[in-house]
């Protein structure tokens, strides 16, 4: 058969939240979400509740909620935070997200994206912001090393699912 | 297409960064204070440095910060003295 | 025999004939075989010529592969035989045995170098008109006429170690990183693996060299981390180890070539070397072949590429190939030296195979005309002449590392008195040249250098625990090579050709050094000599030497040219992956793109990747009769937008307001939450930079609306003056511009429809003011709903979380449709704002304009301390002088619209004069208004409202009066209201 065995699909839409601010606001999200905000850049962490934190760099963090949780997470910590100085965004339209599983998803990927992607170096449970087929993404391995998601800003996302459907090659 | 060394994402292609121009210019404090002749030379006389220069890049394609590199001009070689532009 | 699979024939076509071959075959080994030695004709003289190597730096048979992937310059002697294949001569009409334009060659004395740089230049640079007939007789090939159907990739690769060349040293570098457990990839341009000893007698440890190949072959394939690529080129290197491979034919089959951008950590040079020929009258004769080529056809493809052959040699390597190929049964009648005292070994061995070795001579004559027939050779020691009958000459002037990656990398390559050639001189990047590629060329240190090359480079990936390994070969004597530049010859009129690619002859590199060339770089370029297809891979170091014998300096002193990438042709196709057609570039959509494609959207890229409609034409409309009819509906009806694509940056922070009064020149300090307000935001050097408007949606959170081209670039911008001027200021931006959608309702029936689709604020005109903005719900979707405008008429612009915009769209459309709603596309939007005078960046705000000069002076705010463009501003205004200012312009034709960029002229100015002073930037037949508009920028037009200027069309000349830039409602009663 020709072109690469990966399947492409768009998995249920998640409310996701932009957090900015220093190690202050830090330490108060990480109060009122029960877990830690990683403080790496390209780092993932499981919070309680079935939450993902993606650090962006080490004042700006991507969290993944629950769809329709976006707007309670949004307001307790908005009210934790009070006036010290920090920027919480809804972003839950900002990107759209698209899976890709299957044994070749690697071969797909890495006609778009420009950092190392082996196993031995991305293996599952990383994640990276980086540059993918022109456009800017949010790259992650999930927990089998066949399953990635990628995050594209929203107005791209039929671009990327185009592009992946070409670099598919079926 | 040369690489530089993020200091949050590591080593990334070139592509993935904007250049922002010469890091040693900092914009005048009073730019009143500037005779005309001095202002147009801040604005329009942009060093072209050969050989090592520090210089501002924003890495938009990946940790979205501005920061800090030196890099040879004459030879690409970017040194991992790579320094948060800002507050951090 | 060899090394092709003689059980799979294969029938292939050359120049309308057919012939057969088998699998394992190269056109050029298969034509060889079926007794085809001509190929082709020279580019310049048109003269017979023949299969010259069995490698990439062939010169001569270069074809045209036919059918259905039609492709031109293909290299014979690299391209694989398959089932099919049809190919012909590039160059040689009607056929290559009997060429019209051989003519050329009769002529040549006329045609020497320069030719083209001294002749067709005059009279009065006529290049244009000769070049019509110059391109017709020395083209190469022809270019294929529709798009191929191939699928060609592009894919990143990441490595510990890089090794180039999968010959002895590069297999066993790759051995060597391999067992200590890096990440390596290995790329060769061959079929398969063993690079020099696939064509020799050559043992390794007691055994026929081609079985320890395998044997590496085999352990490389059962390590998971080692990545084996064939008919694979490493072509460019560029900095920090970036290395582009193209790989032909790759082992998907869907594949037809892929380019590989490989960062490796380290990287291992084993690229070999490429024997040169000897430069001699007649040199380029079918029949002449380089030595090792023909031992290669022999063993590595079991043909003969002739009976009776003559070895003309400089060094003592061509020993060894004289006697390989007498033992493959090709008669060799006489090793022709021009050195006094070869090996004596080597003397012997040859002789007792029957081989008559003579010293100190030289060929000086080449018989035959499409096929060598005999040579004359002149010796030195008595001043005979003697006659060998031969229909093949081997060849050898010596060997050339394949220094070419080395210098891409931004090595100099350095000349090395013992193999008289250029071998890679210090590493500038992580890169390590082994085997051949650093001039060893005998094969057990070949081995151990790339062995310990590999073992290097792996350590210093952290790799470290090579098991030693040891290389047993017979002894071989070193080259002892006697550099001989241009073979001597009594003959005037003979020629000998250095670069047969290009049919460079050693009288053009003479007569280009005589008129005063010394560079190799230009010399180069003034004979063409190392520029043809094969980059000069086997005549570089021919023409250096001989530069280097006529100015008497050593070679090494001029030097090799630069060599740039690719180091073997590259197509198309492989360059452009498969970034095109709709995806060339990232397509950005709206919520509502697809909604305008399938209603009679015409989309066109209008700036930051999205494609937005122009106009929105109904069935057999033309474009201005629906620009038309949209420009009406929204000054008398109701239009609807999509404003999507503007950007949206959300500003946060207790110094929002100081940072929004340093980037805008107007002040802000002032401005309440629930309102908005028009900004100007200039660069440093007082140009237009973008204009928008930021509403304040609590004490601390405000968010700018950007143009939709320039919203990067405003980011760019903000984002560097925060962190690299102000990084003390607490402000953060985020870029929310795809967070959501933003749809326009504009025009005297706004407010109904709005009242229509459902709204739950109260929206009159008290109640909600111009520049009002603020939270609702709108067709029951939560909405923030604002009152700005572009068109100057009663506007409620609606934004909306992305995944409710065509929700939104389609609710508003179905309130508006006994409003008679109108659908507007970004042309007309740009006729209504023409209209009102509104200022665009990029046409009246363009690189020479300032604030004041585009009548935006109200904006600045004098008293509230320094902004971005301040400074500038100010300075135009010290520097005095007269300005280019924004004016209307009412063309006194009712007929003439005038196009952007129309020339204002003084009246009574001729055409002929052309002191322009001013430009048409944007032009209209206003709808509402029934007459032309324009705006533009004219010199101190400020003062000359009123006045009559002539517009100048290239045709005619048109008068126009000056007017304020405003042509309806100009008291905003309407945007208002």
């Amino acid at each position: 058969m020709q072109g690469y065995e990966v399947s492409i699909e768009i998995p249920p839409r998640r409310g996701l939240l932009d957090l900015r601010g220093n190690a202050a606001i830090r330490l108060i999200c990480n109060e009122q979400l029960g877990g830690d905000l990683p403080l790496a850049a390209n780092r993932l962490a499981c919070l309680p509740g079935n939450k993902l934190a993606y650090c962006i760099s080490p004042d700006h963090w991507l969290l993944q909620v629950e769809e329709g949780d976006e707007g309670p997470v949004l307001r307790s910590l908005e009210q934790a935070a009070g006036q010290t100085f920090h920027a919480f965004t809804d972003v839950s339209d900002l990107y759209a997200q698209i899976r890709l599983s299957g044994p070749d998803v690697r071969e797909v990927l890495v006609q778009g994206v420009s950092i190392d992607i082996h196993p031995r170096v991305f293996p599952a449970g990383s994640t990276a912001r980086c540059e993918f087929a022109k456009t800017t993404a949010q790259l992650t391995c999930l927990e089998t090393a066949s399953v990635f998601e990628i995050a594209v800003y929203s107005s791209y996302q039929r671009y990327a699912i185009d592009w992946l459907t070409q670099a598919q090659g079926r | 297409m040369i690489y530089i060394n993020c200091p949050h994402c590591g080593e990334r292609n070139e592509s993935e960064f904007v250049y922002g121009g010469n890091a040693d210019r900092p914009r005048p404090a009073d730019p009143d204070e500037l005779s005309d002749a001095a202002w147009c030379d801040y604005i329009y006389t942009v060093p072209n440095i050969k050989g090592w220069a520090r210089e501002f890049w924003w890495h938009v394609h990946g940790c979205n910060r501005w920061i800090t590199l030196l890099r040879d001009s004459r030879t690409d070689e970017v040194q991992a003295v790579t320094q948060e532009a800002d507050r951090g | 025999m060899g090394r092709v699979d003689r059980s799979r024939p294969i029938t292939f076509r050359f120049n309308g004939q057919t012939y057969s071959g088998f699998v394992g075959d190269t056109l050029a080994s298969a034509l060889l075989a079926n007794g085809v030695m001509l190929v082709g004709r020279s580019i310049k003289y048109h003269r017979p010529r023949g299969i010259m190597s069995a490698g990439v730096e062939e010169t001569n048979a270069i074809v045209q592969l036919l059918g259905d992937e039609d492709e031109p310059n293909v290299v014979a002697t690299t391209l694989p035989l398959y089932q099919g294949l049809e190919a012909s001569s590039v160059n040689g009409r009607p056929d290559s045995r009997f060429d019209a334009r051989a003519i050329n060659d009769v002529l040549h004395r006329f045609i020497p170098a320069g030719f083209y740089y001294k002749t067709f230049m005059w009279p009065d640079n006529r290049w244009d008109w000769y070049s019509r007939f110059i391109r017709r007789i020395a083209g190469w090939g022809t270019a294929p006429q529709k798009a191929s159907g191939g699928r060609y990739e592009h894919r990143y690769h990441h490595c510990d170690v890089l090794v180039v060349g999968a010959g002895p040293a590069g297999l066993a570098a790759t051995l060597a990183a391999g067992r200590a457990g890096a990440r390596v990839l290995l790329v060769d341009n061959q079929t398969e693996a063993g690079g020099s000893v696939l064509g020799s007698s050559a043992m390794i440890n007691s055994a026929p060299a081609m079985r320890w190949v395998e044997s590496a072959t085999t352990e490389l394939a059962a390590m998971p981390e080692v990545v084996r690529l064939t008919e694979a080129t490493a072509v460019g290197y560029y900095k920090q180890n970036f290395v582009t491979v193209l790989e032909q034919r790759p082992d998907r089959h869907w594949l037809r070539e892929r380019l590989w951008k490989v960062r490796a950590r380290r990287v291992v040079l084993a690229t070999g070397a490429i024997e040169r020929p000897l430069t001699f009258p007649d040199n380029d004769k079918p029949g002449v072949m380089l030595a090792s080529a023909v031992t290669t056809y022999c063993f590595r493809y079991g043909v003969k590429p002739g009976r009776t052959a003559v070895v003309f040699t400089n060094n003592n390597r061509s020993y060894r190939h004289a006697i390989e190929i007498a033992e493959h049964g090709i008669h060799v009648a006489a090793i022709v030296d021009l050195r006094k005292s070869p090996d004596t070994g080597l003397c012997e061995e040859a002789l007792a195979r029957g081989i008559e070795v003579l010293r100190s001579s030289h060929v000086v004559s080449v018989k035959g005309s499409h096929r060598v027939t005999g040579v004359g050779v002149a010796i030195a020691t008595d001043k005979s002449i003697r006659e060998f009958h031969c229909d093949l000459l081997a060849v050898s002037g010596g060997w050339d590392p394949a220094v070419h990656l080395h210098s891409q990398s931004g090595g100099k390559p350095v000349y090395d008195e013992s193999i008289a050639s250029f071998i890679p001189g210090k590493s500038v990047q992580q890169e390590r040249p082994a085997g051949a590629c650093r001039g060893e060329l005998r094969l057990a240190k070949a081995l151990a250098d790339g062995y310990a090359a590999g073992a290097e480079a792996a350590a210093l990936c952290g790799h470290v625990g090579v098991p030693v390994e040891s290389f047993d070969c017979p002894a071989e004597p070193c080259l002892g090579i006697l550099p001989v530049w241009d073979v001597p010859t009594a003959r005037k009129a003979a020629r000998a050709f250095v670069d047969f690619n290009n049919d460079v002859t050693s009288k053009d590199i003479r007569l280009a050094v005589r008129e005063g060339y010394r560079s190799v770089e230009l010399v180069k370029r003034y004979t063409t000599a190392g520029m043809g297809l094969d980059q000069g891979k086997s005549s570089n170091v021919n023409v250096i030497g001989l530069i280097a014998e006529i100015s008497a300096t050593p070679p090494g002193t001029v030097g090799t040219t630069t060599y740039r990438p690719a180091y073997s042709p590259v197509s198309f196709g492989a360059m452009a992956g498969t970034d095109n057609g709709q995806l060339i570039f990232p397509w950005r959509r709206t919520p509502i793109t697809d909604w305008f494609i399938a209603n009679g959207g015409h989309l066109d890229e209008t700036g930051a990747l999205f494609r937005r409609p122009l106009y929105i034409a109904k069935p057999k409309e033309t474009a201005s009769d629906a620009i038309e009819r949209e420009a009406l509906a929204v000054r008398n009806a109701a239009g609807i937008y999509d404003s999507t694509p503007l950007g949206k940056i959300s500003i946060k922070g207790p110094d929002a307001v100081k940072f929004l009064n340093r980037v805008y020149t107007n002040a802000w300090d002032k401005l309440p939450v629930g309102r908005c307000k028009f900004g100007y935001m200039l660069h440093d050097d007082g140009r237009l930079l973008d204009d928008g408007v930021t509403f304040r949606l609590s004490e601390e959170h405000y968010v700018m609306s950007t143009g939709s081209g320039v919203a990067d670039i405003v980011l760019r911008h903000l984002e560097r003056l925060l962190h690299c001027e102000w990084p003390d200021l607490e402000v953060y931006l985020t870029p929310v511009s795809d967070q959501f959608a933003v749809i326009c309702v504009c025009g005297p029936q706004a407010r109904l429809v709005m009242q229509q689709a459902g709204i739950d604020i109260d929206i009159s005109r008290e109640a909600f003011r111009f520049f009002d903005t603020g939270f609702c719900k709108v067709a029951g979707l939560d909405a923030r709903l604002s009152r700005v405008t572009y068109t100057g008429e009663l506007s409620f612009e609606i934004e909306v979380p992305s995944r409710n915009g065509l929700k939104l769209w389609k609710a508003l459309m179905e309130a508006g449709a006994d409003y008679g709603i109108t659908p507007v596309g970004s042309d007309t939007s740009m006729l209504l704002r023409t209209e009102k005078g509104f200022i665009a960046a990029g046409l009246e705000g363009d690189g020479h304009a300032n604030i004041h000069d585009v009548g935006m002076g109200w904006v600045v705010a004098s008293d509230k301390g320094d902004f971005i463009g301040k400074r500038s501003t100010e300075r135009d205004i010290n520097a005095g002088g007269t300005r280019p200012q924004v004016v209307g312009l009412l063309p006194q034709d009712p007929t003439f619209v005038p196009p952007k960029g129309t020339p204002i002229i003084e009246p009574g100015e001729t055409c002929e004069s052309r002191e322009s002073i001013g430009m048409v930037t944007i032009g209209f037949h206003s709808p509402a208004l029934g007459y032309p508009i324009a705006l533009a920028q004219l010199s101190d037009g400020r003062s000359r409202l009123g006045d009559t200027v002539t517009l100048y069309t290239g045709e005619r000349t048109v008068s126009a009066r000056v007017c304020e830039p405003v042509f309806l409602d100009p008291d905003g009663e309407r945007m208002r209201s």
